[in-house]
């Protein structure tokens, strides 16, 4: 619990002294001097007479009753909690910064402590309070009392995310639609662009509620944690890429709990933060884990995790009538293993058996099948989208169809449709030496980009940020990872989660500002203290004044002048 | 305060007390038949000694009541019919709770020395006497019994009368109906404070076959108390407390509870047709009784 208008000093001092007065007048009671006396029959009698009240009896003690009304007024007016009427009419917004830059030492209790009482003395109706992290929550709305905020602010702690208050800021402005004028008050030290004001109207004003201004240049944080394909080459290896900033510290790595091994891993330095390239670390599927030694005032960005790709090489089963035409294709694909065994995939002329039921690459006569290629596709998904996909994905934009089409004489076109499971139906004479497809520098990319699509490997993102929307690492540029309702996948907050296909993602905060910091904003007026601006409050005031009148009525009653 | 008063006999058996009372006598209007021969009057025409009125002669009447001056007058039969005078027998019940015993001067002070009077004053006139003792329960001191060398014992008993806690009219005056005493006059000397109320005193009174004389031994503070401020009344006899503030409202209050009280008592007294003595126990106690006997005589 916390008082808005005294301090902890002079709340116990109050307190204290209340009590005192308390005692005292307690000891002050009536107190009945014993008699003994022949008998109390006509006494008990007597005090029950007294004792009865009724309606129609003559109004007598006009005065005493005067004060005791004035008394129970001044107490029913204390129930309403009055506030003294303001000359501002503007609309009052506090967001608080929740982000994980205000973690650091006792800064989110100091901003908090200033949030309740500069919500304490702005007007009831026009006030509103927001606690902008992950998503915006929030913790007062106009006409609440400000206890409510006390007690919504109860175990609100930083979280794990990049500041979101300028967004939040922004969607105001955006949606506002009243002309009135808004006063917006930001607790914590989020960064607002500069560019920000420019969008705000002459009726919206954005200051800064008073804390001393944070210099974050004693902590260090990693700042970006990524994989990519191995620069090697090899289909079952990535590269992680490490960033810290502030200070000098090495940074561990560990791969499910164990030290990474980093021979080669190389490190730059470049405007004043780190980078660590470490080169294929093997992608299956672990828990890749960077963290920074020592200790520092922000702990939340010295660790940051990211899943590693689970990227096994795919076994081939090659018919023995293409061994010849595809046989150094795939040999040359890192990412494949030709098997005479069990197959993830088979590459076989249609009609052949090699393989069994799996996932194929046929080559079929151009009569079996009306378009050029032929992609079959789970029954869940719709045709249209394979395509579209797959016109990527299968590298069919590097195939100069336009010359093929010309050798043909046909038209090479591109289908879909569903079935039992994914294959793809080629021409077979598309193999034949009087087409340069097999030459051609997009076959090997069509081919080893078939064997990947008909296995079913799946891309993987080049990081997880906290407040970021996931992307793949290779692939089409700029897809964006699904979550389970197929929307963009956006980790609110460090931590983990689990993508459309149910695999695990690790998000980490790699947020620079909130490690290093930087211009806060160029506008950021402090907000005048409200314990010199507000004085006694309306509430405190009626407490006084009717604790004096119970004084005056105690003393009136005691000299007998009042019944 | 002591919680007993006990006085000497001596103080009690004032010759100068008991002399101003043998010229009060209480004569009996009414009496029960059968008693013995004494200086009561009573209604019935016997053979006593003071002319009451002429009977016509019938057969079987007294030939030694017949007056022969009037048959020699008149030549008729009268017999002259004398009043009869029967003994009346006196109960006292003295109240000893321990109300009585409180305060400064003690009202049984008063109660003992009224006792004592009124015990004096019947054996002076041969009457029997009884003493019965009462609170919460109703004791048989001294039995009903003539004789004025009883006065001694008399004064012996009330001076080493002990105080009991609580009245209770009902349960005193229901044992004293069981003695089944003679008719006579039952003297009930209380102050009449019985926590149950004045109405169950009436209702215990009414059970009284006896003549009444009520004695109540009354102080001017119980009427108008002397009390200002806030006080814990602590009842003496039951020990129950009341918190009162004494203001004017409650004084008033108590000025009408009391006069409910003293009325509920005088209004049966008045209907019963009992005598009522109120004896104010800060003063002399013969004075008083003499304005009950201020004809030289009570008839009751």
């Amino acid at each position: 619990m916390s008082f808005t208008n005294l301090s902890p000093l002079l709340l116990g001092g109050g307190l204290a002294v209340l009590a005192g007065a308390l005692f005292l007048l307690q000891r002050l009671r009536v107190r009945y001097q014993p008699r003994r006396v022949v008998t109390t029959l006509f006494w008990k009698e007597a005090v029950e007479e007294a004792r009865a009240r009724i309606l129609v009896r003559r109004f007598r003690h006009l005065f005493a009753y005067l004060l005791v009304l004035l008394i129970a007024g001044l107490l029913w007016l204390g129930v309403g909690d009055p506030q003294w009427s303001q000359a501002d009419e503007s609309d009052h917004i506090i967001l608080i910064d929740g982000s994980a830059g205000m973690a650091w030492g006792q800064r989110f209790e100091d901003v908090i402590a200033n949030v309740k009482a500069r919500a304490a003395s702005l007007p009831r109706d026009r006030r509103r309070v927001l606690l902008c992290q992950s998503r915006v929550r929030p913790l007062l709305l106009p006409g609440e009392h400000e206890k409510v905020l006390e007690r919504r602010l109860e175990g609100v702690l930083p979280e794990s995310c990049p500041a979101t208050v300028e967004g939040t800021l922004r969607e105001l402005v955006r949606t506002r639609s009243d002309g009135r004028a808004l006063s917006v008050i930001i607790a914590g030290d989020a960064p607002i662009d500069n560019d920000m004001f420019d969008m705000l109207g002459g009726n919206v004003s954005v200051r800064r509620l008073s804390n001393e201004p944070l210099d974050r240049a004693g902590n260090r944080g990693i700042t970006a944690l990524g994989v990519t394909p191995a620069e090697s080459g090899a289909w079952d290896r990535v590269d992680v890429l490490v960033e810290t900033r502030g200070g000098d510290a090495g940074v561990s790595l560990t791969l499910n709990g164990s030290p990474l091994d980093t021979t080669g891993a190389r490190s730059t330095q470049v405007a004043g933060h780190r980078r660590l390239f470490v080169p294929d670390v093997p992608a299956r599927g672990g828990a890749l884990k960077a963290s920074l030694a020592g200790n520092d005032p922000l702990p939340v960005d010295d660790v940051a995790r990211i899943v590693l790709p689970d990227r096994p090489r795919i076994r081939v089963a090659l018919s023995a009538s293409l061994r010849a035409t595809l046989g150094p294709v795939l040999e040359a694909d890192s990412g494949v293993v030709i098997t005479d065994g069990e197959a993830d995939v088979a590459i076989r002329t249609a009609g052949e058996p090699s393989g069994g039921n799996v996932p194929a690459l046929e080559w079929v006569t151009p009569d079996s099948i009306p378009q050029t290629i032929l992609l079959t596709h789970e029954r869940d998904l719709l045709s249209r989208n394979v395509l579209l996909q797959s016109f990527d994905r299968l590298g069919l934009e590097d195939v100069d169809t336009a010359e093929l089409a010309r050798q043909t004489g046909r038209v090479i076109s591109l289908g879909a449709a569903p079935g039992d499971r994914r294959g793809i139906a080629v021409w077979n004479t598309l193999l034949g030496e009087d087409y340069n497809f097999v030459q051609a520098r997009s076959f090997p990319l069509f081919v080893a980009s078939s064997v990947r699509w008909l296995a079913g490997t799946e891309e993987f993102p080049a990081f997880v940020a906290a407040h970021e929307v996931v992307r793949a690492a290779s692939g089409p540029a700029g897809e964006p990872w699904r979550d389970e309702s197929g929307a963009p996948l956006r980790p609110p907050r460090a931590g983990t989660y689990t993508d459309a296909s149910g695999r695990p993602l690790a998000a980490s905060l790699l947020d620079p500002w909130t490690t290093s910091g930087g211009v806060v904003s160029e506008v950021s007026g402090d907000v005048a203290d409200p314990m010199a601006e507000g004085g006694i409050d309306p509430l405190t005031l009626l407490g006084l004044l009717a604790l004096l009148l119970l004084m005056i009525e105690w003393v009136i009653y005691r000299t007998g002048r009042m019944p | 305060m002591p919680d007993t008063t006990t006085f000497t006999s001596r103080e009690l058996f004032d010759p100068e007390f008991l002399d101003s009372l043998t010229r009060l006598h209480i004569l009996a209007r009414r009496v029960a038949r059968s008693g013995r021969p004494a200086e009561q009057r009573s209604r019935d025409m016997g053979s006593g000694v003071e002319f009451r009125d002429f009977r016509a002669y019938s057969a079987g009447d007294d030939f030694k009541s017949i007056d022969w001056t009037v048959y020699r007058r008149l030549g008729k039969v009268f017999l002259r019919l004398y009043e009869e005078l029967e003994d009346l027998p006196v109960y006292l019940l003295l109240d000893r709770s321990r109300s009585l015993f409180e305060e400064e001067t003690p009202r049984i002070r008063g109660g003992l020395r009224c006792a004592l009077a009124l015990a004096a004053i019947s054996l002076q006139q041969h009457d029997s006497v009884g003493l019965f003792p009462f609170a919460g329960r109703l004791e048989t001191a001294l039995r009903p019994r003539s004789g004025k060398s009883r006065l001694f014992r008399f004064a012996e008993t009330l001076a080493a009368m002990a105080p009991e806690d609580s009245t209770d009219f009902a349960k005193a005056l229901q044992t004293f109906s069981g003695l089944r005493l003679r008719r006579g006059l039952c003297v009930i000397i209380s102050d009449f404070f019985d926590p149950a109320g004045i109405d169950r005193v009436v209702k215990a009174l009414k059970t009284v076959r006896h003549r009444l004389l009520l004695v109540r031994l009354w102080r001017r503070t119980d009427q108008e108390p002397d009390l200002g401020g806030d006080f814990q009344l602590v009842d003496c006899e039951t020990g129950t407390t009341e918190d009162v503030s004494a203001t004017a409202a409650v004084m008033e209050a108590y000025r009408a509870s009391y006069r409910r009280f003293d009325e509920g008592l005088t209004s049966f007294a008045r209907e019963r047709g009992a005598g009522m003595l109120l004896l104010d126990t800060d003063r002399e106690v013969v004075p008083q009784l003499a304005t009950l006997f201020e004809t030289g005589s009570y008839t009751v």
